[in-house]
């Protein structure tokens, strides 16, 4: 190998994710035009906007369910053309808006289900006990429907079966969505708990004032465009943008 | 007395074939909303497995057993792979369609390659044999139906409940992408429902033959679509709702068959429908209806 690829490696390393040039597609019609974005390991970045700023495609794209093009490389490896499958053997995983627990099955069942790709049982199994320990309600409920779960309970088990996967990354879309401010409270303070571990989250909220307090860096989406990006400090000091944008006083 | 045990033991075996048949096409339909019609010529192949086996002269009946069962299991998986999957993130509508077009052209590949008339298969009539319970006189046939039936059904519940597949199974049928986003393949999932589905046709093909004694074209088409009646009956995409169907179904027919009178058997079928139509009334979507998604808590 010649020096100069390896210096170009050794410049990408701190990018885990690194999406250049991004488009989405509903059919014909294009909601992501042309973005680009990264996330270092380690941080956490936030994607914000208003509804319908293209936030939840974008992010589903890094999954591959929904299709778009442009390059998507994680961990150096074009993962665009992969299946959704792959991608999440890869090291990504999701905690999707509107949280989609499997309400048809247990609590257990859930999070079991959240730890598929695993091969080490064991820990895994410890895992799933130590997450009941951490959420007493969902221990209470271990074996009934995680359809009878209230919503905020339904965000934790949904992080938590995310979370099973042993994930590189985690993307969370819209974790406060719905959920009343207490509720909300204990859920960012999951996540800084997760960020504080040195987990590597890209976060997708409406609620900016809450989002810009964990991320190290944000984007700003509005019409499927990238309009502003900065740490929070200067998206804060860019008053103007943050009312307009997200209806926030900043 | 003797009379009552009897139709019952009917009433039980003829459910115990639907409920078999409904399962195998509620599994395919909770996953994949496909009401795969082409069911009926998954139970055939069993048959004519069973047919050239014993013209290929293997005595063994547990062979013959064993080979009808997995031919059947392989065309299920054959047909996903070379019909279904093209279709799959397709409209319902065209789905239903392709189910149809397999069905005709293997009816009419059976037509033509074997022969329009049944052909006799005799190899499993060994399980049939009058077994006396003092005065009662039963037919084990329809013992080994219901028990095989029942067994199959727990075995499956096992299957469901405990396995990872089979929690990721239960899961697609709620939300197939969000079970991709934990990482297992789609065509894992979709495979082992036809598999399973493959699985319960063969058993089915088992025990059709054994009574019938003979295997033609239509063998598995007109149980089909009893089977389909009893997935409608108890809600359709809801395993429990298949079984309930089939029994109820099984116990709808035996049950005109005893009530009417002798002058009135033709209009059994009529009896029967008229009875269903009363309870989709009832419950327009089934008595066993899979509960429905109604959005998450926002």
């Amino acid at each position: 190998m010649t020096v100069v690829p390896l210096v170009l490696l050794s410049l990408q390393k701190t990018n885990m994710l690194e999406v250049k040039n991004l488009s989405v597609f509903y059919g014909r019609i294009k909601v992501v035009h042309s973005i680009d974005f990264s996330v270092k390991k380690g941080s956490c970045v936030a994607l914000l906007g208003p509804n319908g700023a293209g936030k939840t495609s974008t992010i589903s794209s890094i999954l591959g369910t929904v299709s778009s093009s442009g390059s998507i490389r994680f961990l150096d490896k074009d993962i665009s053309k992969m299946h959704t499958e792959e991608r999440v053997k890869l090291g990504i995983s999701i905690a999707p808006e509107g949280r989609r627990v499997f309400s048809n099955l247990s609590v257990f069942e859930n999070l079991f289900i959240g730890s598929a790709i695993r091969e080490d049982r064991k820990a895994a199994d410890e895992e799933i006990n130590a997450w009941l320990k951490t959420f007493p309600i969902l221990d209470e409920r271990r074996d009934q429907a995680a359809g009878t779960l209230s919503g905020g309970e339904q965000q934790m088990l949904t992080i938590a079966r995310a979370l099973m996967s042993r994930p590189k990354i985690l993307l969370l879309d819209e974790p406060s969505l719905g959920l009343a401010p207490r509720i909300t409270r204990q859920v960012f303070e999951l996540i800084q708990d997760l960020k504080a571990q040195g987990m590597t989250i890209l976060l997708v909220e409406q609620n900016a004032t809450e989002a810009l307090k964990l991320a190290d860096f944000s984007f700003i989406l509005n019409s499927g465009n990238v309009i502003a990006s900065g740490s929070s400090e200067e998206i804060l000091n860019k008053g103007d943008l943050m009312s307009s944008l997200t209806g926030v006083e900043a | 007395m003797d009379y009552i045990v009897q139709q019952t033991l009917n009433a039980l075996s003829f459910g115990a074939e639907y409920a078999l048949i409904a399962l195998g096409l509620a599994i395919v339909f909770s996953i994949m909303n496909l009401v795969n019609f082409a069911h009926g010529e998954v139970i055939a192949i069993g048959g004519y497995t069973m047919m050239v086996m014993a013209t290929l002269a293997f005595k063994n009946p547990i062979i013959i057993i064993l080979g009808a069962v997995l031919a059947a299991i392989i065309m299920a998986l054959f047909l996903e792979r070379i019909a279904f999957r093209p279709v799959r993130y397709a409209d319902a509508t065209t789905g239903l369609l392709t189910a149809f077009g397999v069905s005709l052209i293997l009816q009419n590949l059976f037509l033509l390659l074997v022969s329009p008339r049944p052909i006799a298969v005799t190899s499993m009539y060994f399980l049939d044999w009058p077994i006396r319970l003092g005065p009662i006189q039963i037919s084990s046939l329809q013992i080994f139906e219901t028990l095989a039936t029942l067994i199959a059904i727990l075995l499956l519940v096992l299957f469901l409940k405990k396995s990872l597949l089979g929690i990721a199974m239960r899961a697609a049928s709620l939300d197939f992408e969000m079970v991709r986003l934990m990482g297992i393949r789609a065509n894992r999932v979709i495979a082992a429902a036809f598999a399973i589905s493959g699985l319960l046709a063969g058993i089915a093909a088992i025990f059709i033959i054994a009574r019938r004694g003979a295997v033609d074209p239509t063998l598995g088409f007109n149980p089909v679509l009893k089977a389909f009646v009893a997935c409608v009956v108890g809600g359709f995409g809801s395993l429990p709702g298949a079984v309930l169907g089939g029994f109820l179904l099984g116990a709808l027919e035996v049950g005109m068959l005893v009530l009417l009178p002798q002058s009135y058997g033709g209009m059994k079928d009529a009896f029967v429908f008229a009875i269903i139509a009363i309870i989709l009334v009832w419950r327009p979507e089934g008595i066993l209806s899979p509960p429905k998604e109604k959005g998450d808590k926002i």
